[in-house]
């Protein structure tokens, strides 16, 4: 976990660092190796030379003896001098051991021919005792050639008994002639037990080495594969930004849409309440404005019989002036009634029915609707008086729509407010059959109306829901009685 | 222990490997010198033996059936003083006056010789390729 933070920090990616790692890996290996190769060699070498130089200090003083006991020619001396042979012999085989196997002396029959003759044999063994002048052949006749023409001592393997044996061959010269040449045949197992036994190690370095290229491979693979990865979720990210990107700005042009469709049907259902005022206007005009009119006919005919005395049209005019009165508080009662509040206030549900009633009972009562009150609830709270009045106004205004429609004998509209906890609560209910199951749960849609598109624009519901749920806070529902639809205002105490 | 194993496993390959060799050589050099497919050679058992998985030899029961004598046994030489030998010891190549050629080893090397004067006594060829190790 710390080294996974190590690494989001300093921004080193870990694919590198498995290439770092697997190139010193490797390079340590291969260093290890070659050192290993070298040490192996020079061991071999030492190992060799020591016995070579060995070899080389026996026949030097071999040499040394037998040029001192013959002092010209090596075979008619010896072949006259019997003792000589024994005396020389002698000397050899106090060297000869299981690995020294063979030491002897031989000379060339004729200088040009590959036919040499022994002249000494250290072999204590009868059967492989040669004699005196018996020719030999040699193998690897080269090589004999060689230190003979050379006059040089020379050491070689033998190839056909798999390097188990090493043939040295010390040529003795005088005046610049080969006289005779010692041969020493010795054995290489010692040699080849060491030999073998840094091949094995070898083989252990060789195998070490192999798996460090096979971890070496699978890091790189690793490296590659999480390289890619990497690459891989850069791009998704870049991706999901982009798409981020894409989705906020979306999301802002949906919300400004939303926004102006909002606005576009606030204006709807605000100019849909400008005909509703205008045609309840007109309703409450139409008394006063015929009272006017009457009081106005009476002034005009009692002038015209000559029967206007002052007092008289100082009582019509007045009842004019009254009904004029009457007029513009009304006008001023509606103007109140549709302003916005910008503010709460402490208000209760009997005073706000009332004051809708005042605008809507003189309709209900023209069209013999029975407006029953169930007001149980005078308790004050906190909330948009005007804005709680247009909702109100609006489902007394449906219902009556509703029992027209339907043509219900005894129509009533019932109004109740009662306290259901901390809850107040205000009911719209009558007596038109209720609202279709069907509809129930479509009616707060926007633009769905059950009326005719004359009379309606499925705007009044929505935009109730809209002040009620998102301006005060509180619920709005509607369900169906036994005599028909309910529709329930719950409003939570924000007078806090 | 394992120094032991090891020699003597050594020495029965060896061996096993000179046999082959010897049998290779006279599969070849004994046809030419006769100058005949089959040869009829007759020895002791011992030396004889060699020749009895090859198809070019026949053991001979006495001297006076076979092409020539092939051992070193010294008793043989007395019954067959006339019949051409062939030696594998360097003693009895340079002694026995009817002893045509030798094969032996001596300091783990093999060494082929010929008598040019016996081969010609008893009429035997000498190919070119054998007259290197004539004498």
């Amino acid at each position: 976990m710390m080294l996974e933070d190590f690494f989001k920090k300093s921004k080193i990616k870990l694919s590198y660092v498995f290439i770092v790692l697997a190139i010193v890996l490797m390079g340590i290996s291969i260093s290890i190796f070659i050192k290993y190769s070298y040490v192996e060699q020079k061991i071999i070498d030492t190992n060799l030379n020591s016995d070579i130089r060995y070899v080389d200090d026996i026949t030097t003083n071999f040499k040394k003896l037998i040029q001192k006991e013959i002092d010209g020619n090596f075979y008619t001396i010896l072949k006259k001098d019997k003792k000589k042979i024994k005396k020389l012999e002698s000397y050899l085989q106090l060297f000869i051991t299981k690995r020294y196997k063979y030491i002897y002396v031989v000379d060339k029959i004729k200088h040009k021919t590959n036919e040499f003759r022994f002249l000494l044999d250290g072999s204590i063994n009868k059967n492989e005792k040669s004699e005196f002048d018996e020719s030999y052949e040699p193998l690897e006749i080269d090589k004999w050639n060689e230190a003979y023409k050379n006059k040089k001592a020379i050491y070689f393997f033998h190839k056909n008994l798999k390097s188990l044996w090493i043939t040295y061959l010390k040529p003795i010269v005088e005046n610049g002639v080969v006289k005779a040449m010692i041969v020493v045949d010795f054995s290489m197992q010692e040699h080849n037990a060491i030999v073998n036994t840094l091949k094995g190690l070898d083989n252990i370095y060789k195998l070490a080495l192999l798996f460090s290229i096979v971890i070496f491979i699978i890091m790189i693979l690793f490296s590659y594969i999480d390289f890619k990865r990497e690459k891989e979720k850069d791009m998704a990210l870049k991706h999901v930004e982009n798409v981020n990107k894409n989705l906020e700005e979306r999301i802002k042009q949906a919300v400004e849409e939303n926004r102006q469709k909002d606005q576009a049907m606030f204006q709807q259902s605000r100019l849909a309440q400008m005909g509703e005022m205008i045609s309840m206007i007109a309703h409450q005009w139409r008394q006063p404005l015929s009272a006017i009119s009457s009081t106005a006919s009476a002034i005009s005919l009692k002038a015209e019989l000559n029967k206007l005395d002052n007092d008289k049209a100082m009582e019509l005019s007045e009842k004019i002036c009254n009904f004029s009165l009457h007029l513009s508080s009304t006008i001023d009662d509606f103007r109140n009634f549709f302003k916005s509040n910008k503010d709460k206030n402490l208000i209760n549900y009997s005073q706000i029915v009332e004051a809708v009633l005042d605008i809507i009972e003189i309709s209900l009562r023209n069209k013999n609707i029975k407006l029953i009150k169930e007001l149980k609830c005078d308790e004050n709270f906190n909330s948009y008086e005007n804005e709680l009045k247009q909702v109100i106004l609006n489902l007394i205004k449906n219902a009556e729509d509703a029992l027209m429609e339907k043509r219900v004998k005894n129509p009533y509209i019932k109004i109740s407010t009662f306290k259901k906890g901390n809850d107040f609560v205000l009911e719209v209910s009558d007596n038109a059959g209720g609202v279709p199951k069907e509809i129930i749960d479509k009616i707060f849609d926007p633009y769905f109306s059950t009326k005719t598109k004359r009379d309606g624009m499925g705007l009044g519901l929505y935009m109730s829901k809209i002040i009620i749920e998102e301006h005060c806070n509180g619920k709005m529902e509607v369900y169906n009685d036994k005599m028909g639809a309910v529709f329930r205002i719950v409003l939570g105490d924000d007078s806090v | 222990m394992k120094r032991v194993v090891f020699l003597l496993f050594s020495i029965c390959i060896l061996s096993l490997a000179e046999e082959r060799y010897e049998l290779s050589l006279y599969n070849k050099i004994f046809p030419l010198i006769f100058n005949k497919d089959k040869i009829k050679v007759y020895g002791d058992k011992k030396d004889t033996k060699i020749f009895e998985d090859s198809y070019r030899f026949i053991i001979a029961k006495d001297c006076n059936s076979s092409d020539f004598v092939f051992g070193n046994i010294d008793k043989i030489e007395k019954q067959c003083v006339n019949i051409p030998r062939f030696v594998k010891s360097y003693k009895f190549y340079k002694n026995k006056p009817n002893v045509f050629g030798a094969f032996y080893w001596r300091k783990g090397r093999p060494q082929l010789k010929f008598k040019i004067k016996t081969i010609l006594k008893y009429d035997l060829n000498l190919p070119d390729a054998l007259k290197e190790y004539a004498q």
